[in-house]
């Protein structure tokens, strides 16, 4: 490849990603999740910044108090200011996020570039492991695994990111296995590059796109299993502001003081939804393709 | 097509006998002594003792791995640690409240999902289309159990129109249905949108149109039939998802079903359980899935199984 | 005011009240439980439900009532030897199982030597060494040596006897002697009971009782509320003004058997000195964890066992004297403090872990917060002690027999460390032993009294436990439900109840 053909494919795919943002901008629903998704990240980044209280500081007398001109959103079972409670959680879902996709997309790619540029039986057999994976409905998958390791946060952003290893692992295999036998990458390969390098350089470019749509979108399945599993009490541990944990809490309080569990309702229902306008957006400007996948 | 079918069958030998070795060797590495938990923290010593020696869990791991597999060959699920009932008694009173509730959210979801994709994509941009997509993204988005919280508050408690929870009449089963269909419905509402605007843009749909037929016609003869191919693949993937992870659900309603049960046996070590009811979900989700592929041969005579 | 408190002295005045009225027959009351029983093979059961069902099924020779009273079941009357090495029976006569054999002798010892050799709680009567048939309706009972809680011992529900017959035949639902007859029981979903119309005593009024599972506390209370439930077990605590406030529903509060205590490892680093223990007893403000834990429900701990239980002796409460804790702290040379951890399972031992750790943290322990799935916990908390890692830990104890021996013996004896016994706090104090070893053997009620007076003081002292609190029971009920029996072993009793219009 010359200097000036490099140049001429970095100027496209400068383009392409140019092209996607423009398209993403023009798609009014996207832009509103990525409205959604920056204010999630600002919040989380700043949590210190912007909460009004110490999130773990309890004020017993204050109990579940009711949304009041000190405590916008209110206080919970401990007498915690629940405002800053859910602008720390956001941290937390972010952290959730980000860590299970990344472990998702961390072992599925790799997975899947192998399985689909190789194939045969390497293909065959990882793609039954798969399959035993996908015979587990995920939910029970993690709560099977959070039981063994113990709950926690961290071993539950790490099952959750293992469940979706199959979604990221089929959709690269596929891009993987027709690019195998395409044209540029036969080339590469006659020419004596390796086998590494030709999937870094010229397969993985290629799968990146359904990659970061799917990525976007298993954000926001992240975030709601980990409140699921807050829920039944195997997620966070106290006194962390998670908002599936602060829910379950408040569920208890559901009848007397439904603001407790309203608001991080309200957040995750927010952060779930924002995700998933981003990621329909994305689908639609980098990979059509994909709509099949949720 | 029937070579394909017993060949299907076969790929999916190893993966169950998978499915039950990894659960066999988790539930095994989870630390926790069912004897121990049925015992409670109020019991004295002899009782832990006592229940541990009519349990016989003290062979080694192999020879229990064996004797399993084996009692499996057999059609034998083993027996509850915790109810000394059978497994499948256990589980066969709770798969028909599973089914009941899997398939009356699957009902909703694909009525509903239906009609809604079908009205979005016909009215592409339109006010309608947004909302209800807006709608259908919501639906996927809310927290199942915060939302069943929230129904039950509303419709059962301040309204009285629903029972809160248990199983029996078909009342029971409407504000569970309702919630556990909820993703389901937006999923396929959003699934037979795109897939409809797709198959709309083909060529096939564009000649019909100059054939002078009509739009109703073009849309629901020639476009619908073909889009429903994605459709029914998310419909039998989403059949499979509510039958073993309806958990969230059945704990907000008291549900009596499987996901419920499951998780109550990881939470009691009751192994036998487990197992039994993670190879029934995954039997179940691979036949859904068989018949899935099936049923496209019928919608879509292009495609063959060879 | 919707909320009716049982207490002992107004115990009889809510019973009277309850009862005006003739009893009317008829109808089907549904009680919620917790969670759906493991079994109904009195050889299996373990769980408080699995109890509360088989009650109302098969019938033991006493039963304890709420007053701590020993009430003639299946035994007419007894007499023991003056060694109390032999327990003679006399059992109640013209009594049929549910198919139509006949509870005698014979089916007595049946029962009693099946129970201690086999059942998971055979433990109960392990002290009995034979049973003899003396004639059709009287049996002997020998012991090895003197165990005063025997009697509290065969009130234990899960003794309740079943026909032999029956159990011979297979029939995989207990046949008992009780006032209701098993008739269907969907696991998960439902179990149902029909009147007994052969029931040798009073009652029953109820054609049908049925019992629900429901696990979650809230869902419990809004079908109470629905009226979907007559009767339910465990209320949650911020629920309670919600039935109180309803006309219709009415909450039961009542002092329970049972106690909460946060657990010490008497062997492990800072906290094996008895001060740093009396410390962080020191530090602990019960009230505050009565009021914000539980709302109010329970009342401070001011001895190891409840009130309700023989044997009760006021020793405390600790006072909450940060100051004091303080200065305890920097004599046994931890003048800042230490480090250190908290494990619980979720639930809400975790809002009260929350509050141990914000109250330690004021004498300057930095508690640590460890939860675990209760099934790890159970094991953890269990293991030997050189292996443990425990080093603070929050469980619960309900005397269901009534008997300080049950609780202190169990939980306390200096040979009943975990994993061979349920002293989690590996505490040890020999004074201790003798003390509990000697009322265990001796007869006579005072002198037993005596012994455990001695006892709790030296536990007191020693505080291998934060002494946390009393719980007290919370039961909701429709308020047409009429002579209900709310039992501080954490079971409705429905025997006698009936339905008012």
């Amino acid at each position: 490849m010359t200097k000036s053909q490099k140049e001429e494919k970095i100027r496209k795919s400068r383009g392409a990603f140019h092209e996607a943002f423009k398209g993403l901008l023009r798609n009014r629903t996207a832009t509103v999740g990525l409205a959604m998704v920056t204010v999630l990240a600002i919040v989380g980044i700043l949590a210190p910044v912007l909460a009004p209280y110490d999130p773990l500081r309890p004020t017993m007398r204050e109990r579940l108090t009711p949304p009041t001109s000190a405590h916008w959103l209110g206080q919970d079972e401990l007498g915690r200011d629940i405002l800053s409670r859910v602008i720390y959680g956001a941290r937390i879902s972010l952290t959730i996020g980000i860590v299970s996709v990344g472990v998702g997309m961390a072992l599925g790619v790799p997975w899947g570039l192998l399985s689909g540029f190789y194939g045969g039986k390497l293909d065959l057999i990882s793609q039954r492991l798969l399959d035993i994976l996908l015979a587990f409905p995920p939910i029970i998958l993690v709560i099977l695994v959070v039981t063994v390791l113990g709950p926690g946060l961290w071993n539950a952003m790490i099952v959750i990111g293992i469940t979706s290893v199959p979604r990221y692992s089929r959709v690269v295999r596929g891009s993987a296995l027709s690019l195998r036998d395409a044209e540029y990458v036969q080339a590469a390969r006659a020419l004596g590059s390796s086998d590494v390098r030709v999937l870094l350089r010229h397969v993985l470019p290629n799968v990146l796109g359904p990659v970061v749509v799917l990525g976007t979108l298993y954000t926001a399945t992240a975030i709601l299993t980990a409140a699921g599993l807050g829920f039944l009490g195997l997620g966070a541990q106290a006194p962390t502001p998670e908002w599936g944990a602060m829910l379950s809490r408040g569920r208890e309080y559901l009848r007397v003081a439904p603001h407790v569990s309203a608001f991080p309702g309200l957040a995750i229902f927010f952060s779930v939804l924002g995700f998933n306008l981003l990621g329909d957006g994305l689908r639609d400007a980098l990979d059509p393709r994909l709509r099949g996948v949720r | 097509m029937i070579s394909y079918i017993i060949r299907r069958v076969l790929l999916a030998i190893p993966v169950v006998v998978g499915v039950v070795t990894l659960v066999f060797l988790s539930l095994r590495l989870m630390p926790g002594d069912p004897a121990l938990i049925m015992a409670g923290e109020a019991a004295p010593q002899e009782v832990v003792e006592r229940i541990r020696d009519q349990l016989g869990l003290d062979r080694p791991l192999i020879v229990q791995y064996g004797i399993y597999m084996g009692n499996l060959l057999r059609g034998e699920l083993g027996q509850s640690v915790r109810t000394r009932r059978s497994v499948s008694y256990e589980l066969g009173v709770r798969i028909n409240a599973t089914m009941e509730l899997a398939s009356a959210s699957m009902a909703i979801a694909v009525v509903f999902g239906l009609i809604a994709g079908l009205v979005s994509a016909t009215r592409q941009y339109s006010l309608v289309d947004y909302g209800t997509m807006v709608g259908a993204l919501m639906g996927i988005s809310i927290p199942v159990f915060w939302f069943g919280l929230m129904a039950m508050w509303v419709f059962s408690v301040q309204l009285g129109w629903f029972p809160v929870g248990g199983r029996g009449t078909l009342r029971h089963l409407v504000l569970p249905a309702i919630t556990l269909g909820a993703m389901s419905t937006g999923m396929i509402a959003r699934m037979t949108r795109s897939s409809m605007l797709e198959v709309l843009r083909q060529d096939y749909v564009r000649t019909a149109r100059s054939k002078g037929v009509t739009e109703r016609v073009v849309q629901m003869k020639h476009a619908l039939r073909n889009a429903l191919i994605p459709v029914m693949t998310i419909a039998g993937l989403q059949f499979g998802t509510l039958l073993g992870g309806s958990v969230l659900t059945e704990t907000v309603f008291t549900w009596p079903g499987v996901g419920r049960l499951m998780v109550d046996s990881i939470m009691n070590r009751d192994y036998p359980v487990v197992q039994g009811a993670v190879l029934l979900i995954a039997v179940i989700f691979t036949v859904v899935n068989l018949l899935v592929d099936i049923a496209y041969s019928f919608v879509d005579p292009r495609i063959r199984y060879d | 005011m919707r909320r009716v408190l049982l207490f002992a002295v107004a115990l009889s005045l809510a019973v009277s009240l309850a009862a005006f009225g003739q009893p009317r027959e008829g109808g089907t009351l549904t009680i919620a439980m917790e969670y759906d029983p493991s079994t109904l093979d009195p050889l299996g059961m373990t769980d408080t439900p699995a109890s509360n069902v088989f009650m109302h099924v098969a019938e033991p020779l006493f039963r304890v009532d709420p007053d701590g009273e020993l009430e003639h079941i299946l035994a007419e009357s007894y007499e023991a030897s003056d060694d109390s090495l032999v327990w003679t029976f006399y059992l109640r006569q013209g009594v049929t199982f549910h198919d139509g054999t006949p509870f005698n002798a014979e089916a007595a010892k049946w029962n009693l030597v099946r129970f201690r050799d086999e059942a998971s709680f055979g433990f109960l009567l392990a002290q009995i060494n034979e049973v003899e048939v003396v004639d059709e309706y009287t049996i002997r009972v020998y012991l090895d040596e003197p165990f005063a809680p025997l009697l509290a011992h065969l009130a234990h529900s899960m003794t309740g006897f079943v026909s032999p017959a029956s159990v011979e035949a297979g029939v995989d639902y207990p046949v008992g002697t009780g006032p209701f007859k098993h008739v269907e029981w969907i696991p998960g979903t439902r179990l149902v009971l029909e009147r007994n119309p052969e029931y040798w005593g009073e009652g029953p009024y109820l054609d049908e009782l049925v019992f629900l599972p429901i696990p979650e506390g809230g869902t419990r209370v809004m079908m109470l509320l629905t009226g979907e439930i007559d009767a339910t077990t465990v209320i949650p605590v911020d629920d309670v003004a919600l039935i109180e406030d309803d006309p219709d529903t009415i909450a039961m509060i009542m002092p329970g058997l049972g106690h909460q205590y946060v657990g010490i490892n008497c062997q492990r680093g800072p906290l094996a000195d008895k001060q740093v223990r009396q410390a962080l007893n020191y530090a602990v403000d019960s009230e505050e964890f009565v009021d914000f834990v539980w709302g109010g429900f329970a009342e401070v701990a001011d001895s190891v066992i409840a009130p309700g239980v023989f044997g009760y002796q006021k020793v405390g409460p600790y006072p909450y004297d940060p100051e004091k804790a303080r200065e305890l702290l920097a004599e046994a040379g931890y003048p800042d403090g230490f480090s250190t951890t908290i494990r619980y399972n979720p639930g809400w031992r975790e809002l009260g872990a929350e509050v141990l750790q914000a109250q330690l943290a004021e004498v300057g322990i930095d508690a640590q917060l460890i939860s675990m799935e209760w099934g790890s916990y159970l094991e953890f908390t269990n293991r030997p002690v050189e292996e443990s890692e425990v080093d603070i830990y929050m469980l619960g104890w309900t005397t269901v027999t009534s008997d300080a021996d049950y609780a202190l013996y169990a939980l306390l004896h200096g040979q009943e460390w975990a994993p061979g016994g349920s002293n989690r706090s590996f505490y040890r104090n020999v004074a201790v032993d003798v003390l509990l070893d000697a009322a265990r053997r001796n007869p006579d009620p005072q002198a037993r009294e005596q012994l455990y007076a001695g006892a709790l003081q030296l536990i007191w002292d020693d505080a291998p436990w934060v002494f946390i609190l009393f719980s007290q029971l919370r039961y909701g009920v429709r308020d047409n439900v009429r002579d209900l029996v709310y039992h501080p072993n954490f079971t409705l009793q429905a025997h006698k109840a009936w339905l008012d219009n």
